[in-house]
């Protein structure tokens, strides 16, 4: 049912406002709750959003900041139906969704990628790949896939510890958002957020630095 | 690891946060007071501020790495972002299944396909949105139409020209194995033996273009594919004429202009000379890791190809023979007329060096 198409839905919250969609709605709670299956469901329903979303961030990484990453979220919530609460904490936490999504998205189609390449499993890779892979790029590599997965099996470890510094890499790294707009989104100042987002990169770091062969972990679920 | 999470950690953050804006100094002190002799809590705590600069920088270039794709003249490739939203991967178009996006650069996208007529892996080049009646629309048509006529081993082969069912054309390319010499180079300087052996190469593929009435225009590390047994297969043949490729000030442009001739600069006729000027610039780079006229401002560059005499080759790296410093620099002479004549002169004196 995840994969149904909410395109009806939408083009009428579009056209006359509310009713919104109690499904998406219920699913944006539960989301907004920690709960990774809603945000699995949610994932069709926010695919073309998140798409444009991926090009704003190709544009931030660039150095040119040229579309707005919060607009564009705003719009993505409008379209999902939940004007009947113009509240803009909703529509921060909405954006903290979007960007847990994105990490879903990204880290789901590596793992796939990587499946039909060798039989799926744990990261394939080390530190010293990674950094290989930042210092010159292969046309062919496939280490992104495996950079990402790493990454990701860290901040399933980093969560356990800090569920907040890990919204806050997800926001930041994966979603793309500024300071300010994590602050907003995840409705902690932003002071904290600056250092969270430092230590969180410090310990992944390092975590990332001490990665036991490959053939030794398990991937994380 | 036995670290225990909840309390332990909870003490680490606390005090991380405390330090964070305060100076190496007072970090110490701080510490020293706060931890009261727990040395591993204090270790722990200064390795992550400690850490914190080169995690950014880890994470900066990752995230570039990972999100930004493209680069400055269309050699480095995939992107996890892109692909992963990319319409195209996973779509077949024609005959052709779409499977991954290998680079992307100021002349379109180029991605991995297969042709499940024959079977094979091909990839797939498509290029910018232009008008179909264009001029140089047309003019590309006619070059891409005769480089697939060409059949040399230095050469990528072109299997088909053709155009999506919107109209957007492009190109079906053989798929090969290995890198481009843009990728081989970030590690520096070649050997002699292969950076003479893929120059050599690459005027044979350049002179049976060449023979053809085609002129490239646009020879630079990012179009000389090398396979992994050593070929040189030279790309993107006319592609130089499309009307995207401007010397303008874009980061883009930036990677073709390094390697542009003078006469090109200045928007003269072109001849084939113009790609044994590029031959030359390509070489000098694999000899000594070194670009002969600059890499940084677009300003300084141009001016340095319309005027500035590059260092000879020997003067970087003396294990150059005499007489290949020689060739080298003769074809970056700023008068075409004093440069090997041909590519096919140039490929004899490369020849005489071995």
């Amino acid at each position: 049912m995840a994969q149904q198409r909410a395109a009806p839905k939408r083009r009428r919250a579009l056209d006359d406002g509310p009713p919104v969609d109690p499904k998406i709605q219920k699913l944006l709670h539960a989301a907004r709750g920690g709960d990774s299956d809603a945000v699995s469901e949610l994932i069709p329903l926010l695919y073309d959003e998140l798409r444009a979303l991926a090009r704003s961030q190709r544009a931030r990484w660039h150095g040119d900041v040229s579309l707005n990453t919060t607009a564009l979220l705003h719009e993505a919530y409008v379209k999902m139906a939940v004007q009947e609460s113009p509240d803009w904490r909703d529509r921060s936490h909405f954006m903290a969704v979007a960007c847990t999504a994105m990490r879903q998205v990204l880290i789901d189609h590596a793992r796939r990628r990587q499946a039909k390449k060798r039989g799926g499993g744990a990261p394939n890779v080390t530190f010293d790949d990674i950094e290989k892979l930042l210092a010159a790029s292969d046309p062919r590599t496939d280490t992104e896939d495996d950079a990402l997965l790493l990454l990701d099996d860290c901040l399933h470890r980093l969560a356990d510890r800090s569920p907040r510094q890990a919204r806050v890499v997800e926001c930041r790294f994966f979603g793309g958002l500024t300071i300010p707009e994590t602050s907003e989104a995840l409705d902690v100042s932003p002071a904290t957020v600056k250092r969270d987002w430092a230590m969180a990169q410090a310990w992944l770091h390092q975590e990332i630095q001490v990665q036991p062969e490959a053939s030794n972990r398990r991937p994380t679920a | 690891m036995t670290e225990p999470l909840g309390e332990r950690w909870k003490r680490v953050e606390d005090l991380f946060h405390r330090a964070f804006d305060l100076d190496s100094e007072e970090i110490e002190r701080f510490l020293q007071a706060e931890c009261a002799g727990d040395e591993p809590l204090k270790a722990e705590v200064s390795g992550l501020l400690k850490g914190v600069g080169p995690a950014e920088d880890f994470f900066g270039s990752l995230g570039a790495q990972l999100f930004a794709g493209g680069d400055d003249d269309g050699g480095r490739a995939s992107n996890a972002l892109h692909e992963t939203f990319d319409p195209v991967v996973g779509t077949k178009i024609k005959h052709y299944e779409i499977s991954r996006l290998l680079g992307e650069g100021g002349m379109g996208q180029v991605y991995q396909g297969l042709d499940t007529i024959l079977q094979r892996g091909v990839a797939l080049k498509f290029l910018p949105d232009f008008a179909p009646d264009s001029e140089p629309y047309k003019r590309f048509m006619l070059e891409a139409r005769a480089t697939a006529a060409l059949d040399h081993e230095n050469v990528c082969i072109i299997h088909e020209v053709s155009e999506t069912d919107d109209g957007r054309p492009f190109l079906v390319m053989a798929l090969y194995e290995g890198e481009t010499l843009r990728s081989k180079l970030r590690d520096g300087a070649l050997s002699i033996e292969k950076a003479l052996s893929y120059a050599i190469q690459s005027c044979s593929g350049l002179a049976a273009a060449h023979g053809a009435g085609i002129i490239h225009r646009d020879v630079k590390p990012g179009n000389l594919f090398i396979t992994r047994d050593d070929t040189v297969k030279v790309l993107d043949f006319g592609l130089a004429k499309l009307p995207d490729i401007t010397l303008t000030g874009t980061r883009r442009a930036m990677g073709t202009l390094t390697y542009i001739s003078p006469e090109q600069m200045s928007g003269e006729r072109v001849d084939p000379r113009t790609d044994v000027w590029s031959i030359g610039v390509v070489l000098y780079e694999m000899l000594t890791g070194e670009k002969p006229f600059g890499a940084n401002k677009i300003a300084g560059v141009i001016n340095a190809i319309m005027r500035a005499d590059p260092l000879p080759p020997r003067m970087l790296s003396d294990s150059i023979p005499e007489e290949l410093d020689a060739v080298v620099m003769s074809t970056l002479e700023k008068d075409r007329e004093r440069r090997p004549e041909s590519i096919l002169a140039l490929k004899a004196q490369l020849l005489q060096c071995k």
